[in-house]
């Protein structure tokens, strides 16, 4: 098995090798499940790994750099295992999301020393690391010792030192904790900058709407497992055949609540303490949609407001999560699981 | 707006492993040094320092001055020396620098940035060992030459340079043992450590039977034998205490030899394991 992964090594151009590529990758802290059986092989470019805390998304990370190693099955970056050929991790910057909890030194120092564990030269690696502090906003303070900064600041000096080796490969685990507004916008420019300088990008989050400015490419991770991926036009055309939760107001709610009871699309119905809403959950929306303007536009029926899905992501990630915990949300989606 | 783009043209990747390894292994001992120089860090040098200063002070001036050209005098301060100098501050200078390397890049949340370099792991742990040994050293060193002024040996400078030398050889040996031990036990490294001081070097190293051979102890004290002319030597010897007519070099090599071995078992365990935080547990 060694000799066959050693000349998948030796015969794979690492040009043309895809950024990752996990096969039937599983980790198990003891008896707890890190990731389940998690296959996936992607071409170089930016993606966001999308997922609540506990999701495995820093195990995923982890097991990416070399830190973890699979309990079953293969990791391999730029087509070699970073277990096996730690050489790659020269082409990968990571950002991790544990707090920086260094004392005493100053960013200046902390970040020549990351250098320098890269094998740069003191020269060189000072004159680097006033750069990329420049970078981040932090050239002013770069003398400050680390802990006497806020927490945005010290996000900002973790993805200095990841930046400042100039990787080929960025991972960032939840990169916007604890940045202020201000800051938040600075890095993702820096991010949606750094995808269309052609490098690529591994950016894990729990916030969707931050990573949708960056990248139109998502892993959604949870329970270890991945429960979908694709582009965001993909995911949304997912999410409209997932069934959803949709409040329509009427004053001839128990008119409507009747033409409503025949449709086969209809999983779920009832009466919201507000005297003219029904709250429905539909298998097919646009099915819903449909009639509800075919009624109104024939007379038969008012319709005062129809508030539904806001069609992001979220909503599709939500869904998601019920399936994969085993709630009954009818239709099987087509996502890969 | 801030530019991702660097404007930097330097091409690390060109440098060889070996250049890699000396670069970063000397930023990690500039780093490493930097650190050391915080009030608490020096004040622990200093009660390091003092300590054997006191007591050979107190020993010094407790015995009568008439007594002090005596063998037995010679004998006692001879002893204290080597006990309190290349034994008991090293072990405890390397308790305290040496053992926690990994623990420590762990509670700070720092290892991650070793693990993600291609050497990292390794970079660290040799350029923690080398300022371990360097801090140590320089306490004993420091403490022999402020209190051997103080203490009327016939032969000063023999007895100088014989514990400067133990003091190094000492460091060498204990640093890379306890650095294993911490590679080895994450979290309660100091306490195996300690335990293993205490019984191995401590209780074992001085039983007069084969196995004392295999201990740090043994071998210091063999040096010590032979390089200062201590009436208690031909009861050692003829106790296998210390060793009798064993070249000097085969001590040395034994624990510079030792040391390198261990060290190189304790950068192989470093790059194998898969440390896991308490955020991960």
């Amino acid at each position: 098995m060694n000799e066959i992964s050693s000349l998948q090594d030796a015969a794979l151009p690492k040009d043309i090798a895809p950024l990752l590529s996990l096969e039937h990758v599983s980790l198990l802290y003891g008896t707890v499940i890190g990731v389940n059986d998690l296959q996936l092989e992607l071409p170089k470019g930016a993606y966001a790994l999308v997922g609540p805390n506990g999701a495995g998304k820093s195990t995923l990370i982890g097991l990416l750099t070399g830190a973890l190693r699979p309990t079953l099955g293969s990791v391999r970056l730029f087509g070699s295992d970073p277990n096996r050929s730690p050489r790659v991790l020269q082409r990968v910057g990571l950002c991790p999301a544990t707090d920086l909890l260094v004392h005493g030194v100053s960013a200046r120092r902390w970040i020549q020393l990351q250098l320098a564990m890269s094998g740069w030269s003191v020269r060189n690696a000072r004159q680097r690391t006033d750069e990329v502090l420049d970078v981040v906003g932090l050239s002013k303070s770069m003398d400050r010792p680390i802990h006497t900064y806020s927490l945005g600041m010290r996000q900002r000096c973790k993805l200095a030192q990841a930046i400042a080796h100039a990787p080929e490969l960025l991972i960032l685990d939840e990169p916007f904790n604890g940045l202020d507004p201000v800051g938040r916008f600075q890095i993702s420019e820096m991010l949606i900058d750094w995808a269309r300088s052609g490098k690529s990008l591994l950016l894990a989050s729990h916030v969707l709407h931050e990573v949708e400015r960056i990248t139109d490419s998502f892993m959604l991770i949870f329970g270890g497992r991945l429960l979908a991926s694709g582009t965001s036009g993909e995911l949304r055309r997912l999410l409209a055949d997932l069934p959803q939760e949709i409040v329509v107001d009427s004053a001839q709610r128990d008119a409507l609540a009747g033409k409503l009871s025949d449709q086969p699309w209809l999983r779920s119905m009832h009466r919201d303490n507000h005297p003219s809403r029904l709250v429905l959950t539909v298998e097919r929306p646009l099915e819903l949609y449909r009639c509800l303007a075919d009624w109104s536009e024939n007379g038969q029926l008012v319709i005062e407001r129809v508030t539904g899905s806001d069609g992001d992501i979220s909503t599709l990630f939500r869904l998601l999560v019920s399936k994969h915990r085993g709630e009954a949300i009818g239709t099987r989606p087509g996502v890969s699981s | 707006m801030i530019d991702a783009s660097l404007s930097s043209e330097i091409q690390p990747h060109n440098a060889g492993i070996a250049m890699r390894m000396m670069r970063g292994v000397t930023g990690v001992v500039r780093y490493e040094l930097l650190r050391s120089l915080t009030p608490i860090r020096i004040g622990l040098w200093i009660c390091m320092a003092l300590f054997p200063i006191f007591l050979i002070l107190v020993a010094a001036f407790s015995i009568e001055p008439r007594q002090a050209s005596t063998e037995e005098y010679q004998m006692v301060l001879s002893i204290l020396f080597f006990v309190l100098l290349p034994e008991i501050v090293t072990i405890l200078g390397m308790l305290l620098w040496a053992t926690p390397m990994v623990n420590a890049e762990m509670e700070g949340q720092t290892w991650v940035y070793c693990v993600i370099r291609p050497d990292g792991r390794r970079m660290m742990l040799i350029g923690k060992y080398i300022v371990a040994v360097l801090w140590t050293v320089s306490c004993g060193w420091v403490a022999s030459s402020i209190a051997l002024p103080f203490v009327g040996f016939v032969n000063p400078w023999r007895v100088w340079v014989a514990i400067l030398t133990l003091c190094l050889l000492s460091s060498i040996a204990h640093g890379a043992l306890f650095a294993l031990i911490g590679v080895l036990v994450q979290r309660r490294g100091m306490v195996v450590a300690f335990f293993y001081a205490a019984v191995v070097e401590g209780v074992l190293g001085w039983i007069p039977a084969v196995i004392n051979k295999f201990t740090i102890a043994y071998r210091i004290r063999s040096l010590m034998a032979s390089w200062l002319d201590v009436p208690l030597n031909q009861f050692m010897r003829t106790s296998e205490l210390v060793s009798d007519g064993v070249p000097d070099w085969v001590h040395v090599a034994w624990l510079l030899g030792g040391a390198a071995l261990i060290l190189a078992v304790a950068l192989w365990r470093v790059q194998a394991t898969q440390y896991v935080g308490k955020s991960d547990a």
